[in-house]
C-alpha cells in the first residue's frame, strides 16, 4: 500500500508534467487529483490503524531491492509515520492550492517537483532500511532545491544552494554514520543488512556508538533546525514562493523530529541519554534564540521561519526528556507547528501576492481592507503564540510538562519563550493589520483562500480541543521508543 | 640476449626524452611528437616485460597503444593543422586561451 | 435526574456565548450580512438566555454549607498519567461568579447596543464580548488547572482583541499589546506553577491538588516564612492573578486599556476579567493557608498597589484613567483581604465592585458618548441639571467606591477593614484607612469636578433607552447590593480566625473606619469650593510630584528602561543573526582557497604539464622512500 502510494504521487508527477505539453493550467489539476487519488490508499490504511489494538507497526511491506548488499524495499507505517504521512497529504493539498494561481512559469516541471519532493518525504517517513531511507532523504532534497532555484524570488540561487549545502552536509554525515554502522554490524554478524530491525538489535559499544549516533543527530538536527545550524531557514523561506515554503514549514522540518525519534533515539539510547541534558539546553537556547531573531525581523517571512526555529526547539526538547509525556508533545508539536506555520506562509503569500510586498514597514492596517484574511493571520498568529484551545498549547504543555521532571531549568527557560513568543507574534498583527492603512485597497480572500485557511484552522482547533486520537497514534510509537520505556 | 634491466633503462630514457620534449618545446607539432615517444616507450616497456614473464599480454598490449597512438595522431594532426589554419602560429604560450 | 439536569444547565451557560460567537464569525465569513439587529438579539439574546439558566442553577444549587457540583463532559488529553478532562465545577464561589458574569454581562451587553450603534464594526464587537464571556466562564467552572487556564488565557486573548478594538489607531494598539505582553509574563509564571504542580502532585484537578497538598505539606506555620515548595506553587500562582488583576508589578497596562471601548472597560477591566486573579486565589485558598509568606505577600503586594493606584488616581485627568486606577486600587482592597485570610471578604467586595464600578464606567461611558468623545473631566462641569440621570448614577457610583454608609461598597469594605484587625494586621489596616480616605478624596473630586461648578461643555446626544436600562438595574445593584451571599461565608469557613482583640477598641477602630470615607468627601469639597482641583501648581517640586503620581509613579519610564529598550536594543543588534556570520566566514575563506587553486589553472598547457611531471615525480619518490 505504501508502494503504491508513492507510486501515485511519482506517476502524478510525470503526468504533471506530460501535461504541461497539452495545456499549462492542466499541470496543477494532474497534481490535485494525484493528491486527491493517494486519500484512497491512505484511507485503507486508516481503517487498518484504527482496528489494530496495540501498537506495532500498521502495514509493513518488504521487497529485496539490491540482493548483492542486502538492501531492501522495506516500507513499514506505525502511528508516528501514519500522522506524518497524513500531514503530508494535507499540506500537499494545501500547497497546490496556494500555488494555484501564484505559479506561471514552467508549471508542469514545478508541480512536477512537488510531487517528487511529497514523495521522497513520504518515502522517509516509512522507510525501514537505512539505504532506501537515505535514497528518499536525496529525493525529497533535490526537488525543493531546484523549486527554490527556479522559482524563488530576486536572491533565490544564494537561497537555494545555501540551503542545499545545509541539508547535504547533514546528509553526508548521516551517509558516513549509516555506513559506520552497516560496517561495524557486518564486523559482529558477519552479515550487511541495512535493515532497521536487525541494525536496532544490535546495540553499539560505547565509543562506537557516541559517534555514529553524533552523526545522526546533526543530520537530524540540521533539518530542524536548531541553533547553531538555523541559517539556511530564514534564507530558503524568504526567497522560496510561497507553496514551497509550505512543505519546507509544515513536512521538511518534521522530516528531522521524524528521524530524531525513529532513528537516533531508539538505536542509540544510551549514548542519546548521555548527551540528553546538553541537548535539552541547547533546545532552549533555540527557543529563546529563535523568539527573539523573530522579533528583530523586518521581514514577514524571514519573522516567520525565525518562529519555526524557536516551536521547533519544543520539539528537541521533547524528544530528549526521554519521557513519553514529552515524546508525544513533540510528535503533536511537529502536526501543529507543521499547520499553523504552514498557514501563516500562505497568508503571508497571499499578502505578497496582492500588494508584492511582505516588509513590516510597508504594511499596515490591512484589516480595513481585507479583514477576512486579516482575521485568518490573526488567527494562526494566536495559534502560534500558544493559545489554549489549539494545537501548539496542548503540544508545547506536554512537551514542558514531560520535561519539567527531568531538567527544570531547560523547562523554565523554554516557557520563557512562550512570553517571547506572544511579543513576535503580536508583532506581526500590530504591524501589519492594525494601525493606519498604508496600502491600498485590495481583493479579500476568495472561495479557494477560505476553504484552505478554513481547514487548516479547524485542524489546528481540532486538536487543540480534541488531541486524543492523535495521541493515541503516537502513543504506539513513543511507547516503542525503548529511551522512553526508562 | 638483452636484459630486463637495459631494456627497463632504455624504455625510461625514452621516456624522459620525451617528458623533456614536452616540457621545452612550445612548437605543438614537436610536442606531439614527444608525446608519441613517451607512448613508445611505455609500448617498448610492455612488450620487455611480457618476454620478461613470457607472457603474451604485452605484446597484446603493444597493439592496442599502437592503435591508439595511430587515432591520436590523427585526431592531434588534425586539430593543430586547424589552429595552425586559424593563427598562424603553433606557440602554445600564444595559443593559450584556456584561461579565459 | 437532578445531576443530569445540572449538567445540562451549566454545558449551556458555557457553551450559549460560544456558540452564538461562531454563529457571528462564520457569517462574517461566508459574507452573509446580518443587520444589526440581528447581531445585537444573537449577542445579547445568548447572554441573556445564559443568564437564566445561572438563575436556574441557582435555584436549584443546594444550599446546604460547602455544597460542590462537578461533572467531567469529556476528556481532552489522557497521556499516561497525565489526564485532564472538559470538567465543570460548581460551588459558591463559582456561583457568584458566574452570576456575576452572565448579570452584569448581560447589562453590560444590553447597554453596548445602545453605545455602539453608529460602529461599523458593530458584528465583530459582540463576536468578541461573547467569546470573552465564553472563556471568563470557562475559566471560574473549571474543574481543573489546564482549563482554567484556557479560560485564564481566552479571556486575556479577548481582552487584547478588545482594547485593540478601534485597530486603526496605532495607540490602542500598543495599548492591547502592552496588556497582553504584561498579563502573559505572568501568565508564564502561573503555567511553571501548573508545572511544578503536576510534577509533584500528579494531577491538576483543582480539588485533587488541594487535597494531596495539604497532605503533602502539613501545615507549615512551625517553619515560619520559609521558601518551602508550596510556598513557590502559591507564589507562582500569585504570579498569573497579578498580571491579570493589574496588582503591582504587572498592574501599568491596565490604565492603558482603556483604550478600549467603554463597554468593554465596564466589563473585563472592570468588572470581570480583572477580578480573576481574585477568584484564583479564592479557588486555591486552601494552598495559600499553608504557605504563610506567601500570604503576607499577597497582603504586602495589595497594600502598596491600592495605595499606588490610589495616588495615582488623584492626579489624572482622563475619567477612564481615574476610574482604572480606582480599579487597581479597589482590587488592592481584595489583595489585601485575600492576604489576611478573609476570602469571603474579599470575595464579596469583587461583587460589589463589580456593581459599582460597571456602573461607574457605563455612567462614564454616556457621559463621554454624549460629550462628543470628552475624556477630560476639567473640559466637563455643571452637568448635574443637564444629565440629571447620570449625575445620579455617578453620585451613587463614587459614594460605593468611596464606601459611604449604607451603600454596597460600604458593607464589603467594611468587612475586609474589621478582617483586618481581627488579624491583627494593624499596618495594614492603617494603610487601607489611608487607601480609603484617598478613595473618597478622588471620587468626589471627580463627581464635583464634572457634575457642579461652571457648565464648560453642553451634551448634545441622548441615549437609548437600551443604555439607560442596564445604568439603572446597576444603580439599585450598587446601592443595595451590599449583602454578603451567605453560602460565601460558609465556604471559606473552614478558616478559623486567631484571637481577636479586645471588643472595645475594635469598635472604636471601626468607626473611625466608617468616619473616614465622609472625612475624604467632605475634604474633597473644601478643596474643590477653593477651586484647588485642576488649577495651575506654582511650586515646582509640588509639579514634579504631580507628574509623578500623574504617570503612575513612573512605572511605565522605569520598565521601559529596564526591559522593553534593552529588549529591543538587543534584539536589533542582531538583526543580522551573527551565527550567519560564521558560515559566511565559512563560504569566504572556500572562495578564497578557489582563488588561489584558480591561480594553478593558467591556461598554460606547459605550466600543466611540468605540473603534471612533477607530481608524478613526487608520487614515486614518496612510494620510493
Amino acid at each position: 500500500m505504501l508502494m503504491e502510494l508513492i507510486a501515485i504521487l511519482l506517476i502524478g508527477a510525470l503526468l504533471a508534467s506530460i501535461s504541461e505539453l497539452i495545456a499549462p493550467a492542466l499541470a496543477k489539476w494532474v497534481a490535485l487529483l494525484s493528491l486527491l487519488v493517494t486519500l484512497v490508499p491512505l484511507y485503507s490504511i486508516v481503517v487498518l490503524a484504527s482496528n489494530i489494538e496495540q501498537g506495532g507497526w500498521i502495514v509493513d511491506e518488504s521487497t529485496l531491492w539490491i540482493s548483492r548488499f542486502n538492501i531492501s524495499l522495506h516500507l513499514a507505517l506505525d502511528g508516528l509515520s501514519l500522522l506524518l504521512v497524513l500531514l503530508t497529504i494535507f499540506m500537499g493539498l494545501i500547497a497546490v492550492l496556494s500555488a494555484w494561481r501564484e505559479i506561471t512559469y514552467r508549471c508542469g516541471f514545478f508541480y512536477f517537483n512537488l510531487l517528487c519532493s511529497l514523495a521522497g518525504v513520504i518515502g522517509v517517513f516509512c522507510a525501514l532500511d537505512l539505504f532506501l531511507f537515505f535514497v528518499f532523504w536525496e529525493v525529497m532534497l533535490v526537488p525543493m532545491y531546484l523549486m527554490i532555484a527556479i522559482w524563488g524570488y530576486d536572491n533565490r540561487r544564494y537561497a537555494a544552494i545555501k540551503f542545499f549545502l545545509f541539508t547535504q552536509a547533514g546528509g553526508l554525515i548521516m551517509l558516513l554514520s549509516i555506513c559506520a554502522l552497516v560496517l561495524l554490524h557486518y564486523q559482529n554478524s558477519g552479515q550487511i543488512s541495512f535493515d532497521y530491525h536487525d541494525l536496532m538489535l544490535h546495540q553499539l559499544s560505547e565509543p562506537a556508538a557516541f559517534w555514529v549516533m553524533l552523526g545522526f543527530f546533526i543530520a537530524f538536527v540540521i533539518k530542524l533546525p536548531i541553533v547553531p545550524f538555523h541559517n539556511w531557514l530564514p534564507d530558503a523561506h524568504t526567497q522560496a514562493p510561497t507553496a514551497v515554503s509550505v512543505i519546507l514549514a509544515a513536512i521538511l522540518l518534521k522530516t528531522g523530529g521524524y528521524g530524531l525519534l525513529r532513528f537516533a533515539l531508539p538505536m542509540f539510547p544510551a549514548a542519546s541519554a548521555q548527551i540528553a541534558p546538553y541537548v535539552m539546553i541547547i533546545a532552549a537556547v533555540s527557543i529563546i534564540y529563535g523568539a527573539i531573531m523573530a522579533f528583530s525581523q523586518q521581514d514577514l517571512k524571514r519573522l516567520v521561519a525565525y518562529s519555526s526555529i524557536s516551536h521547533m526547539g519544543f520539539v528537541l526538547l521533547g524528544c530528549y526528556a526521554l519521557t513519553p509525556l514529552a515524546q508525544q508533545g513533540a510528535v503533536l508539536q511537529m502536526l501543529a507547528h507543521g499547520v499553523s506555520t504552514a498557514a501563516l506562509f500562505a497568508l503571508v503569500g497571499a499578502i505578497q501576492y496582492r500588494y508584492h510586498s511582505r516588509d513590516l514597514a510597508q504594511l499596515g492596517g490591512l484589516w480595513q481592507v481585507i479583514p477576512k484574511l486579516s482575521a485568518m493571520l490573526l488567527f494562526f498568529v494566536i495559534a502560534s503564540l500558544g493559545m489554549p484551545g489549539l494545537g501548539n498549547f496542548v503540544a508545547e504543555f506536554l512537551v514542558l510538562v514531560g520535561s519539567f521532571k527531568v531538567n527544570p531549568g531547560a523547562t523554565i527557560a523554554a516557557t520563557i519563550g512562550l512570553i517571547l513568543a506572544a511579543i513576535y507574534s503580536l508583532r506581526i498583527a500590530q504591524q501589519s493589520l492594525f494601525g493606519p492603512l498604508k496600502l491600498g485597497s485590495s481583493l479579500d480572500l476568495d472561495g479557494r483562500e477560505i476553504l484552505m485557511m478554513l481547514s487548516m484552522a479547524l485542524l489546528l482547533i481540532w486538536m487543540g480541543l480534541h488531541p486524543q486520537p492523535l495521541l493515541d497514534l503516537a502513543q504506539q510509537s513513543v511507547n516503542l521508543l525503548p529511551a522512553g520505556a526508562k | 640476449m638483452i636484459s630486463a634491466e637495459q631494456l627497463l633503462f632504455f624504455s625510461l630514457t625514452l621516456f624522459v626524452i620525451g617528458v623533456f620534449g614536452l616540457l621545452v618545446r612550445r612548437n605543438l607539432l614537436f610536442m606531439l611528437i614527444s608525446i608519441e615517444i613517451m607512448l613508445n616507450a611505455v609500448a617498448v616497456l610492455f612488450v620487455a616485460a611480457g618476454s620478461y614473464h613470457h607472457n603474451s599480454d604485452g605484446q597484446i598490449m603493444y597493439l592496442l597503444i599502437l592503435t591508439l597512438a595511430a587515432s591520436e595522431v590523427a585526431v592531434g594532426l588534425g586539430l593543430v593543422i586547424q589552429m595552425y589554419r586559424r593563427t598562424l602560429s603553433l606557440d602554445v604560450d600564444q595559443l593559450s586561451k584556456m584561461h579565459e | 435526574m437532578q445531576d443530569q439536569y445540572m449538567e445540562n444547565l451549566l454545558l449551556t451557560v458555557v457553551l450559549l456565548p460560544l456558540f452564538s460567537a461562531l454563529v457571528l464569525i462564520f457569517a462574517a465569513l461566508f459574507s452573509v450580512r446580518l443587520t444589526k439587529q440581528m447581531v445585537a438579539m444573537l449577542g445579547v439574546g445568548s447572554i441573556a438566555v445564559a443568564a437564566c439558566c445561572v438563575f436556574l442553577i441557582k435555584l436549584h444549587f443546594s444550599t446546604v454549607a460547602g455544597a460542590s457540583f462537578s461533572h467531567s463532559y469529556a476528556n481532552w488529553i489522557e497521556v499516561g498519567d497525565f489526564k485532564v478532562a472538559f470538567g465543570l465545577y460548581l460551588d459558591a464561589l463559582s456561583l457568584v461568579m458566574i452570576s456575576i458574569i452572565t448579570g452584569v454581562g448581560l447589562l453590560i451587553h444590553l447597554y453596548s447596543v445602545g453605545f455602539m450603534q453608529k460602529e461599523p464594526d458593530f458584528q465583530r464587537f459582540f463576536i468578541y464580548l461573547n467569546l470573552f464571556i465564553s472563556a471568563m466562564l470557562v475559566l471560574v467552572l473549571a474543574d481543573n488547572l489546564l482549563m482554567l487556564f484556557l479560560g485564564w488565557e481566552g479571556v486575556g486573548l479577548c481582552s487584547y482583541l478588545l482594547i485593540g478594538f478601534w485597530h486603526q489607531k496605532t495607540v490602542n494598539n500598543l495599548a492591547a499589546n502592552k496588556a497582553f505582553i504584561m498579563t502573559r509574563i505572568g501568565d508564564t509564571g502561573m503555567a511553571i506553577g501548573l508545572l511544578l504542580m503536576f510534577v509533584l502532585l500528579g494531577s491538576l484537578d483543582i480539588q485533587q491538588v488541594q487535597l494531596k497538598a495539604s497532605e503533602l505539606w502539613p501545615l507549615a506555620t512551625e517553619s515560619g516564612m520559609s521558601l518551602d515548595l508550596v510556598t513557590i506553587c502559591c507564589l507562582l500562582l500569585l504570579a498569573g492573578a497579578v498580571g491579570k488583576s493589574g496588582q503591582l508589578p504587572l498592574h501599568s497596562w491596565l490604565p492603558d486599556a482603556m483604550a478600549g471601548p467603554t463597554p468593554v472597560s465596564a466589563l473585563i477591566h472592570a468588572a470581570t476579567m480583572v477580578t480573576a486573579g481574585v477568584y484564583l486565589i479564592a479557588r486555591f485558598h486552601p494552598l495559600f493557608n499553608l504557605s504563610p509568606l506567601a500570604m503576607t505577600l499577597v497582603a504586602v503586594i495589595g497594600a502598596i498597589t491600592l495605595l499606588i493606584a490610589a495616588t495615582s488616581a488623584l492626579m489624572q485627568n482622563d475619567i477612564k484613567r481615574i476610574l482604572a486606577y480606582s480599579t487597581i486600587s479597589q482590587i488592592g482592597y481584595m489583595f489585601l483581604a485575600l492576604g489576611a485570610g478573609a476570602y469571603s471578604a474579599a470575595v464579596f467586595h469583587l461583587m460589589t465592585h463589580a456593581f459599582f464600578k460597571a456602573l461607574l464606567f457605563l455612567a462614564a461611558g454616556a457621559l463621554i458618548y454624549s460629550m462628543q468623545h470628552q475624556h477630560n473631566i476639567f473640559r466637563m462641569g455643571g452637568l448635574a441639571k443637564k444629565l440629571p440621570f447620570i449625575c445620579g448614577c455617578f453620585l451613587s457610583g463614587c459614594a460605593a467606591l468611596a464606601a459611604l454608609p449604607l451603600m454596597s461598597g460600604f458593607f464589603s469594605k467594611e468587612l475586609i477593614l474589621e478582617k483586618l484587625l481581627e488579624q491583627q494586621m494593624y499596618v495594614f489596616w492603617a494603610v487601607a484607612i489611608l487607601g480609603a480616605f484617598i478613595t473618597a478624596l478622588y471620587s468626589f473630586k471627580l463627581f464635583f469636578v464634572v457634575f457642579l461648578g461652571p457648565v464648560q461643555q453642553q451634551p448634545d446626544s441622548k441615549l437609548s433607552s437600551s443604555m439607560l436600562i442596564p445604568l439603572g438595574v446597576l444603580l439599585l445593584l450598587s446601592i443595595f447590593g451590599g449583602i454578603q451571599p451567605q453560602s460565601l461565608i460558609d465556604i471559606f469557613a473552614s478558616q478559623h480566625l486567631l484571637e481577636t482583640g479586645s471588643i472595645e477598641t475594635i469598635e472604636i477602630m471601626m468607626l473611625f473606619a466608617i468616619a473616614v470615607p465622609i472625612i475624604g468627601v467632605i475634604t474633597s469639597w473644601i478643596l474643590f469650593k477653593k477651586q484647588i482641583f485642576g488649577s495651575a501648581i506654582n511650586s515646582a517640586k509640588l509639579r514634579q510630584l504631580h507628574q509623578f503620581l500623574y504617570t503612575g509613579w513612573q512605572v511605565d519610564w522605569l520598565y521601559n528602561k529596564l526591559f522593553t529598550q534593552p529588549f529591543i536594543k538587543i534584539a536589533r543588534s542582531n538583526q543580522e543573526d551573527f551565527i550567519d556570520k560564521f558560515y559566511l566566514a565559512l563560504m569566504r575563506l572556500s572562495r578564497a582557497c578557489h582563488g588561489l587553486v584558480n591561480l594553478l589553472q593558467n591556461g598554460q598547457l606547459r605550466w600543466y604539464s611540468a605540473s603534471l611531471v612533477l607530481a608524478m615525480l613526487l608520487a614515486f619518490s614518496l612510494i620510493n622512500f
